[in-house]
Order: C-alpha cells, then sequence, then structure tokens
C-alpha cells in the first residue's frame, strides 16, 4: 500500500537527519535516493520538499555543507553538526512518543484497530 | 554515462534562465539535475539530454525552482538573525562580560566628564565614522565575482540603520540622562560589533564553501 505523502510531511527532518547519521555524508539527490529505497518505493521525497528542509537544517546549525569537485561539476554535501548529532536521538524519541500515543489512541476506538 | 562538460554548462544556463542566478544555489540544483539525468539516460538508452531534462524538472513541481529558491533565501536570512543574536549574547556571558562592563564603565566616567548633549553628538559621530570605517575593510573583503545568496541574504541585519535613527532621534530632545546615554552608547556598541562579526563570517564561510566565486 503506498504511503500517504502528507502524513510524513511532518516526519521529514527526523528522516534527513537520521540517514544523515548513518550514512555520515550525503548530497541532496543520494538522500532522496536512500529514502525511496528504505521505503521499498513507497515514499517520493520531491525536490520541492527536500531541499527547504535541508536549507531549514543548515540554518538551524544542525548540518553543515561542503563542496567536492566529482570530476564534471561540483557537488555539495551535508554533514551533521555537533548538535545536529544530539539532535537526531531527540527527535526519534520524540516520534517514537508520538507513535505511541497514536497506536494507544486508536486502539481504543473501537473499530479502529491498527495492523499489527 | 556521465554528462559533458557542454552539458553541464547548459545546466548552469538553464537554471539561470528559471531566475536561479545565484551560484551558490545552482551548484546544488546542476547536481541534482545531473545526476538525475544521468540516471534517466541511464536507463533508457533512447532518451536524449533534452527530454530527460524536461522530464527531470518536471520533478520540482508547477512552480519549478521558484519554491527552493524562496526558501533559501528565507533560511538564510534566519541563520543571519540567529548569529547576530548569538553575537549580541556573547556580551552577556564570560569573558567577554567583562568587556561590556568595561564599555559601560568608561561610557558611564564620560558622562561625569563632559556634557551630556556633547556625548550624544560626540557618539553619533564616532558612530557614523566607525560605520564608514568598517564599510571600508568590509569593502577590502574580495568581491565575489559571481553572485551568491549567502552574501545577498545572509550577511546583513538591518538593526544598525534603526538605531542609528533611534540615537539621532534621541539626540535631538532634551531629556537625556546620563544613565540613558550608558545604555544608548553600550547597545550602539554591540550593535555595530555583532553586524560586522556576521559580516566577517558570512564572508569567509563564503570564500570557504565557493573560492571559484572569487578567483
Amino acid at each position: 500500500m503506498k504511503s500517504n505523502q502528507q502524513l510524513f510531511r511532518g516526519t521529514l527532518t527526523t528522516i534527513v537527519l537520521k540517514l544523515l547519521r548513518e550514512e555520515g555524508k550525503m548530497y541532496g539527490y543520494e538522500i532522496t535516493k536512500k529514502v525511496k529505497e528504505q521505503s521499498g518505493g513507497s515514499i517520493n521525497l520531491t525536490e520541492g520538499a527536500l531541499y527547504p528542509a535541508l536549507h531549514k537544517l543548515e540554518a538551524d546549525g544542525l548540518v553543515q555543507v561542503s563542496i567536492e569537485n566529482i570530476g564534471n561539476r561540483p557537488r555539495k554535501y551535508y554533514t551533521l553538526t555537533k548538535e545536529g548529532k544530539k539532535e537526531v536521538t531527540h527527535k526519534l524519541e520524540e516520534l517514537s512518543v508520538f507513535l505511541t500515543q497514536m497506536q494507544t489512541l486508536l486502539n481504543q476506538k473501537p473499530g479502529i484497530i491498527l495492523p499489527s | 554515462m556521465p554528462l559533458t562538460d557542454d552539458q553541464i554548462q547548459h545546466l548552469f544556463r538553464f537554471t539561470e534562465k528559471k531566475s536561479v542566478r545565484s551560484y551558490d544555489l545552482q551548484i546544488e540544483l546542476v547536481d541534482h539535475l545531473a545526476s538525475r539525468i544521468e540516471e534517466e539516460m541511464e536507463a533508457d538508452k533512447g532518451m536524449s539530454f533534452e527530454k530527460a531534462l524536461e522530464k527531470v524538472y518536471k520533478g520540482f513541481g508547477l512552480f519549478g525552482f521558484a519554491k527552493v529558491l524562496q526558501e533559501k533565501q528565507t533560511q538564510l536570512q534566519r541563520a543571519a538573525r540567529k548569529i547576530w543574536w548569538q553575537e549580541i549574547g556573547d556580551f552577556f556571558t564570560w569573558p567577554k562580560v567583562v568587556l561590556l562592563a568595561l564599555l559601560v564603565s568608561v561610557f558611564w566616567t564620560l558622562t561625569q566628564l563632559f556634557p551630556l548633549d556633547l556625548l550624544y553628538i560626540g557618539f553619533l559621530a564616532a558612530y557614523i565614522v566607525a560605520g564608514l570605517v568598517l564599510l571600508t575593510r568590509t569593502v577590502r573583503y574580495k568581491k565575489a565575482r559571481k553572485e551568491l545568496l549567502l552574501l545577498k541574504f545572509g550577511g546583513n541585519h538591518l538593526s544598525s540603520v534603526v538605531f542609528f535613527y533611534q540615537l539621532f532621534v534621541v539626540s535631538m530632545s532634551d531629556n537625556v540622562s546620563a544613565v540613558g546615554f550608558c545604555i544608548v552608547a553600550t547597545v550602539g556598541v554591540l550593535i555595530k560589533t555583532a553586524s560586522f562579526q556576521l559580516y566577517r563570517k558570512v564572508k569567509d564561510k563564503a570564500f570557504t564553501l565557493y573560492p571559484e566565486a572569487f578567483a
């Protein structure tokens, strides 16, 4: 089942931060490919959503950029800052609490049961 | 198959045609377009570069690069405000708080030695001169050959102008006090220092990330 893209919009920052923690250094298009790969193709991270999210993370001091020449063009890479690494843990905890609360809430309503 | 240099230059011109003239954002968009085009052309060997570009550009939605450009400008201004306020805040923490205390003491001492209206005018003149001196120092930074959003939106803060206007108005009024002068003068120094520090940090970042823009 394809996921509702709207539901993932609020978690985009968390997704990007987590990927950067796992992979170390990534560039924009690489992030969209990884998200699609890890979600089995169900999440399609659009350019219009990704780059504003990355630029906001940079403005917040959670990621830093570096430029490398890859032969025929320069490429901008993103890595987590020290604050970014702390923030990933915080964001994942927040999301975990939210999911638990949603699970509890929705499982309490008769007829609405989340698939296990 | 990697794109040729000509095709990459075509992408730079394409972004410019689509109203992205700043080199720092162009790099990111060109790399994204190029990566996707290379993948499309690899998957469909018969697809032309132009067709692949048309398909990939559609992925940016109805408004193309406009949203990305607008958001980038907004975030740069946010980052500039954050740095500016951090610079001001540093004066209230160790060790710069010692400097702040010294500054206030100096201004207080001046109020005991000179008439207040003279001090206000003197400070106003010094503020203008300091502004001009800082301007010449910043102008000495090598000018960027290519437009950078980082310099256009990330290195300015308008508080200096607002403060200058308020200082001017205060200096023309009769209700000045020694405490008032100390506050206005100290705040003026903090604002000027924070503005210069912001500009210096942003310019250093631009030099480091985009040296080819200054070549």
